[in-house]
């Protein structure tokens, strides 16, 4: 692998500023670690079974190049399970203000509901013993069983007193689109406490994930996880999920950018077409976007400089990318490349100023 | 246009996706059937077949433009009506007529025998209702997308009464598998065999409307159509079938283009970090992306400001793609671009002659009519 493909360790040298990293992670390091935080009927259920939990390589391969970097693999386990190494990594070398920690532990990938529903309470519960109550500089993502809407609603109810959360994990493949009525009471349950509905990669949809059968390769999942990414925005702007929730506020984590100013112009047009089917969306797709949602960085997927200062012109918004170092997963991201194409308030914006107002920090 | 040399300058137009929409029940596809076979529809009928698709009536019964009914009452009926309304209105040197009537009604949702043989009525009534009717009409051989014996119908089209008129194979952009699956390859390998390029039109008919489930909304599905390029090149490419059919053209139709540089640089940048699974491959993914497929103008990209629309087209032109962009009108549908509505005097002569009909004449091997096509210089004639 040429260094040009590789991020420096260390962060940003070209930026002195204060840093908001709004995509780190936290890794269940087992099934047992969770059992303080689960009553005894479901640590027997598991028991009983033999089950080892869910299988998180589905979304993140042990051993793929991708899923942790060399440097920030343990001697042994999983990356991302010691708040002393998030620590060594990311958030003392990068003078980290504040990250926004995702744990995703997959609880979508279990069907029974009552058992998907304690699990991702036992999560949660592990999250803040682990983590927040541990490190200040820490916000994190509420797990959800997000295959039952109203289960995931009584769970942001209970997790929202926390001060220490700022945002509900959503996995971005799903059974059915975030926008559709079926999904409205996880919003209303996100909107009530002022939280970040943050879209993640992972998930568990029935059959495959694409409308077109099962990818043979991981490397072609990852590409062409981006129309699942798009497929959620489309789906929340057309269904009126933004006028139902006006104060809604969506975090797209971990799907990179470059697509969307495409992709955002078909939607104008689209609308402009046919919004007689919607009439409740009352304004053009492109600035319901930059209203009520931001997009972390990774995976930058960068193209030649001039061509990705094009795409940041075409998001017409200095306002709309937040770093994230994705801790521990690997991508090919360059910071400084991205921010030499920037004017200095966007600089400012993507390292910290979206976040910190995105997420009210 | 009675104008000729001496006259104005003009730029030759060749339109990729002009929809014929005959059904199966009319008179010209109904002949090409077995009676067996129309015994058993009008007894079982023969839905469209997809949920989706059902579930979610577009704005008009054809989604059609206003002035395309013809004389049947429907549109894309009659041969001639259309050619008046396009092709002899803008001076065509050719359409590639885009059928996509056997998708989804051939797909495998029917006894395979009826979908064969349907598939086949429909391919022959192109021929003999379309291509008879103008030779600037060429054809698509449609093969319904996981229908058993799809390669057999290539070869029948190919060497029928208008195989020299098939230019390509038309297949739906999304089915049970991937397009690069080995599920297909016979149909590649028919495809370099005749040296035919094969062409991906919705409708989909694969499992779902998208990655996550059911579009609700007719604007919903038709807006995600531009997300199938995002399974359709990548599994080409990674599974290797540019290594295996070299020679192998793909043309994205009606699937957008100005997404091409955004997902090459993915592939790239996906392709550096994960090359132990990808031992096999010779090249960056980005130059099989870019030496392999061809994209279809409309709809036309309109940017939010305008001052980026030349951009747009410069980027695509930078990353390698100035040959791969062909005009398409999509008639007789709502969202019709007319050449000279989308290829204005605001962009270069030599932009304009490429994307209009140059990159398209390339890859279908149709010669474009010397002082044919649109007006090269509308406001100087009007000032005139």
């Amino acid at each position: 692998m040429s260094a040009a493909t590789q991020t420096r360790i260390g962060g940003a040298r070209s930026w002195t500023g204060p840093v908001i990293d709004c995509d780190v992670h936290a890794n269940v390091p087992s099934l047992e670690a969770l059992f303080p935080h689960m009553s005894p009927l479901w640590v027997e259920f598991t028991r009983e079974r033999g089950w080892k939990g869910p299988v998180v390589g589905v979304t993140y391969p042990p051993e793929a190049e991708t899923t942790a970097r060399p440097e920030w693999k343990p001697a042994k386990g999983l990356p991302a399970t010691d708040i002393a190494m998030l620590r060594q990594h990311i958030l003392d070398p990068w003078k980290v203000e504040t990250a926004v920690l995702n744990c995703y532990y997959y609880v979508d990938g279990l069907r029974h509901p009552d058992w998907a529903a304690a699990l991702a309470s036992a999560v949660n519960d592990w999250v803040i013993e682990n983590w927040l109550d541990k490190e200040p500089r820490l916000r994190a993502s509420i797990v959800i069983p997000a295959r039952d809407p109203p289960a995931a609603a009584r769970e942001i109810d209970r997790c929202a007193a926390h001060p220490g959360f700022v945002q509900v994990m959503l996995p971005v493949r799903t059974n059915g689109l975030y926008g559709q009525r079926a999904y409205w009471p996880i919003f209303e349950a996100i909107t009530r406490h002022g939280l970040v509905a943050g879209i993640h990669w992972g998930g568990q949809s029935e059959g495959a994930p694409s409308p077109t059968g099962y990818a043979s390769f991981y490397a072609e999942e990852m590409v062409a996880e981006t129309q699942v990414y798009a497929a959620q925005l489309t789906s929340m702007i057309i269904e009126g999920l933004f006028q139902k929730f006006p104060t809604l506020r969506v975090a797209m984590l971990e799907g990179g950018f470059t697509w969307l100013p495409t992709w955002a112009w078909n939607l104008n047009k689209k609308w402009k077409g046919l919004r007689r089917e919607i009439p409740w969306v009352n304004r053009l797709p492109a600035e319901l976007i930059r209203e009520h949602i931001r997009f972390s960085t990774t995976p930058m997927d960068m193209g030649p400089p001039a061509h990705m200062k094009q795409i940041l012109d075409w998001l017409n918004s200095d306002d709309l990318l937040m770093f994230a170092s994705d801790y521990p997963h690997l991508h090919a991201d360059d910071i400084d490349a991205l921010l030499a194409l920037m004017p200095e308030t966007m600089r400012a914006n993507v390292m910290a100023g979206t976040a910190r107002r995105w997420y009210r920090l | 246009m009675n104008m000729r040399p001496g006259g104005p300058e003009r730029i030759p137009v060749i339109d990729v996706d002009f929809h014929p929409m005959p059904r199966h029940f009319d008179a010209n596809v109904a002949k090409f059937l077995p009676q067996k076979w129309r015994d058993y529809i009008a007894r079982y009928g023969l839905g469209l077949g997809s949920a989706t698709l059902m579930g979610t009536p577009p704005q008009r019964e054809h989604t059609h433009r206003l002035d395309a009914i013809d004389g049947s009452g429907r549109v894309a009926v009659e041969p001639l009506f259309a050619k008046a309304q396009v092709l002899d209105r803008y001076d065509m040197t050719a359409a590639i007529l885009t059928c996509v009537s056997p998708f989804p009604p051939c797909g495998p949702n029917r006894p395979t025998e009826l979908g064969r043989a349907l598939n086949a009525a429909f391919n022959d009534a192109v021929g003999e209702t379309w291509l008879e009717a103008d030779p600037r009409y060429y054809g698509s051989i449609a093969v319904a997308r996981d229908l058993h014996g799809m390669v057999d119908e290539v070869r029948r089209c190919k060497e029928g009464a208008w195989g020299d008129r098939f230019v390509q194979v038309l297949i739906s952009p999304a089915g049970q598998e991937p397009l690069g699956k080995p599920r297909y390859w016979d149909l590649f390998e028919a495809c370099a065999h005749y040296g035919l390029p094969i062409a991906c039109h919705v409708p989909p008919t694969g499992l779902k409307g998208t990655a996550g489930g059911a579009t609700t909304y007719y604007c919903e599905l038709h807006m995600n159509l531009a997300a199938f390029p995002m399974t359709i090149i990548p599994s080409m490419i990674f599974e290797g079938v540019f290594d295996r059919f070299p020679t192998l053209k793909v043309a994205l139709v009606e699937l957008g283009w100005s997404f091409a540089p955004m997902l090459a640089w993915r592939l790239d940048a996906t392709y550096d970090r994960l090359r132990g699974e990808l031992p096999h491959l010779k090249r960056r993914p980005s130059e099989y992306m870019r030496d392999h497929f061809w994209f279809a103008s409309q709809p036309i990209e309109e940017p939010e400001r305008p001052e980026h629309l030349d951009g747009v087209y410069r980027m695509f032109e930078e990353s390698g793609f100035a040959d791969k962009l062909m005009y398409a009108s999509d008639y007789p549908h709502w969202d019709f671009d007319a050449p000279g509505e989308v290829m204005t005097p605001y962009h270069p002569l030599d932009r304009r002659r490429r994307i209009l009909g140059e990159n398209a004449s390339k890859l279908y091997g149709i010669k474009l009519k010397p002082d044919s096509g649109i007006l090269a210089h509308p406001q100087a004639l009007a000032a005139e």
